[in-house]
């Protein structure tokens, strides 16, 4: 055991000190009525890695700067354009994000690997300055988030839309540089999910959310450790079956009776 | 226009796979309208994930040797078992929850489209057999269509096709306002059940040809770009369903000319599509409120 903590040291705090950020934008996203926009950004900030594998230039900050270039256009876009039917500037964005990656990574020798590369990320192999640098970031971002949080829960004016737009960007460009597209989006609504149906304050949501996605990543390291699995599926899969259950038991709750008048 | 006819030659090697994007691009927004209606966007996009989790459970089967050796026409049957059994279950398991209306809809289907799109890629890398042909379904790649799964398709599309023709005032009305159809004596739950019976079977079929992402882009996008111009029902499922149709053929002459991937190229397509109409719209708002100022 200790020999696996210290093999996977740095994965292990990626997964329990990143994800309440983002399981703050999470909850955001689900009090809005806007849970697709955690399936689009992600879905964005894959199409910014794609564009800097085509121009060559994997290395240095250009993949990062174009994921959140493309994921805040993403969410820019997406909190402006009027809602109706129900999310689908969001549903339109993802779709767009999802065909032109795919259709620039065709162009690329080994486009498929790519693909699978942007999609299940790679967590096991992140280090310490990677892992610092993003941590960095996220405490910035939640100072922010923090310090704003009251202009930010009204929604309303177009500076505090396109600035929370843009914190939550970072934040996933971030998390998906390390994680790749299907845990980035199990972190935003598997423990948002849970959040909502096992708490009712804004702050109890954001506590059980992050205890549910810290406790899910290190029981997902443990099993890509145990049973040689990929990281990513292997935690998304976690996050969202284990949400499973607590809404089984939601829905077979006793309905409470109002008090009488 | 020398492609165009090159396409549509009888002896064109890939024919099938015209053909079955024809079916594809004018059946599905047919299908994806109620969707819009209902607003059940993100289920569009859940339902063709757990489809694809459903064949790649299909493959483990296979790859676990829970299942004989199958020949290559039997496996097109055993991806479609998964696929259907897979979609279906989740579309009841769904209404079976939504029926105490508690908790957030779109949270069960995010988890839904989450759950399956995390065990797609497990089940497929622990099954080599599968996992060339999975990933390639992932991307969208329209190529080896066989004249079994061309005319399976083409039966079944007719049969839905049928059925959203012969019930269309019923699906409508319990789409458009349940209340009031369940206050004209209609049966919610048959009309329902067979809603979503076409909406599953529709949405197996297509990502075994296409998948998950292009079955999203033919069920949603062709409504959203018709129902801006649309004035009647009638309208908004003919203009989705030919938006579909033709964007198949045209999105398949791009990738064939420039050597693309068929499916993404197609939504994409339709992306634009979506873009220029939504300009077009608001262009005609500006112009119509202008003139009324006047």
């Amino acid at each position: 055991m200790i020999e696996m903590f210290q093999a996977l040291l740095w994965p292990l705090l990626t997964c329990v000190l990143l994800p309440p950020l983002l399981v703050h934008f999470g909850l955001q996203s689900a009090r809005r009525n806007k849970l697709f926009l955690n399936a689009a950004l992600p879905q964005a900030a894959a199409l910014g890695s794609a564009i800097a594998i085509l121009a060559g230039r994997t290395e240095g900050s250009t993949p990062f700067l174009l994921s959140f270039a493309c994921a805040a256009v993403c969410g820019i876009a997406s909190s402006f354009l009027r809602r109706a039917p129900s999310d689908s500037p969001a549903a339109v964005l993802y779709l767009l994000c999802g065909a032109t990656g795919i259709l620039l990574l065709s162009r690329s020798s080994d486009g498929a690997e790519q693909f699978y590369n942007l999609t299940v990320g790679d967590l096991l192999l992140v280090n310490e300055k990677r892992v610092l640098h993003a941590g960095g970031l996220f405490l910035g971002l939640a100072a922010a988030a923090l310090l704003f949080r009251k202009e930010f829960e009204k929604d309303e004016g177009a500076i505090w839309k396109g600035l929370s737009s843009i914190l939550f960007a970072l934040a996933v460009a971030s998390f998906f540089r390390i994680a790749g597209v299907l845990l980035t989006t199990a972190v935003l609504i598997g423990p948002a999910l849970c959040g909502t149906l096992l708490a009712k304050s804004p702050l109890r949501q954001l506590i059980v959310g992050s205890a549910f996605a810290a406790l899910c990543g290190v029981a997902g390291l443990y099993l890509t450790y145990k049973l040689d699995l990929p990281a990513g599926p292997t935690m998304g899969g976690l996050l969202a079956a284990l949400s499973l259950p607590i809404i089984l038991a939601r829905r077979f709750r006793p309905t409470e009776v109002p008090p009488s008048a | 226009m020398e492609t165009l006819k090159e396409i549509f030659d009888p002896e064109f090697l890939l024919r099938n796979s015209v053909y079955i994007s024809l079916l594809i691009g004018f059946v599905c927004p047919l299908v994806g309208v109620y969707l819009i209606l209902r607003r059940l966007v993100f289920m569009a996009v859940a339902l063709p994930q757990v489809s694809s989790c459903g064949i790649a459970f299909a493959f483990a089967l296979h790859g676990w040797h829970m299942i004989p050796h199958l020949e290559e026409s039997n496996e097109s049957g055993l991806a479609l078992a998964g696929a259907s059994v897979f979609t279906l279950a989740t579309i009841l398991a769904l209404s079976f929850f939504e029926q105490r209306r508690r908790g957030s809809v779109e949270g069960r289907i995010g988890t839904a489209y989450v759950v399956s799109g995390a065990f797609s890629i497990l089940l497929l890398l622990k099954n080599p057999y599968g996992q060339h042909g999975l990933l390639e379904r992932l991307r969208g790649e329209i190529i080896a269509v066989s004249n079994l799964d061309l005319i399976l398709t083409g039966v079944i599309f007719a049969v839905i096709v049928a059925v959203l023709i012969l019930y269309q005032k019923e699906l409508l009305l319990i789409s458009y306002d349940r209340e009031m159809a369940i206050t004209l004596g209609k049966k919610a739950i048959v009309w329902d059940g067979t809603l979503f019976l076409v909406i599953g079977v529709t949405i197996s079929l297509t990502v075994l040809s296409v998948g998950p992402l292009v079955t999203f882009g033919f069920l949603i996008l062709p409504p959203l770009i018709a129902r801006g111009f649309a004035r009647t029902m009638k309208q908004f499922s003919i203009a989705a369903s030919v938006v579909g149709g033709i964007s198949s053929i045209v999105g398949f002459w791009i990738a064939y000319r420039w050597d693309l991937p068929v499916g993404p190229t197609d939504v994409a397509l339709l992306g634009a599509l979506y873009a220029l109409s939504f300009l077009i719209k608001k262009a005609t708002q500006a112009v119509a409120g202008a003139s009324k100022n006047r």
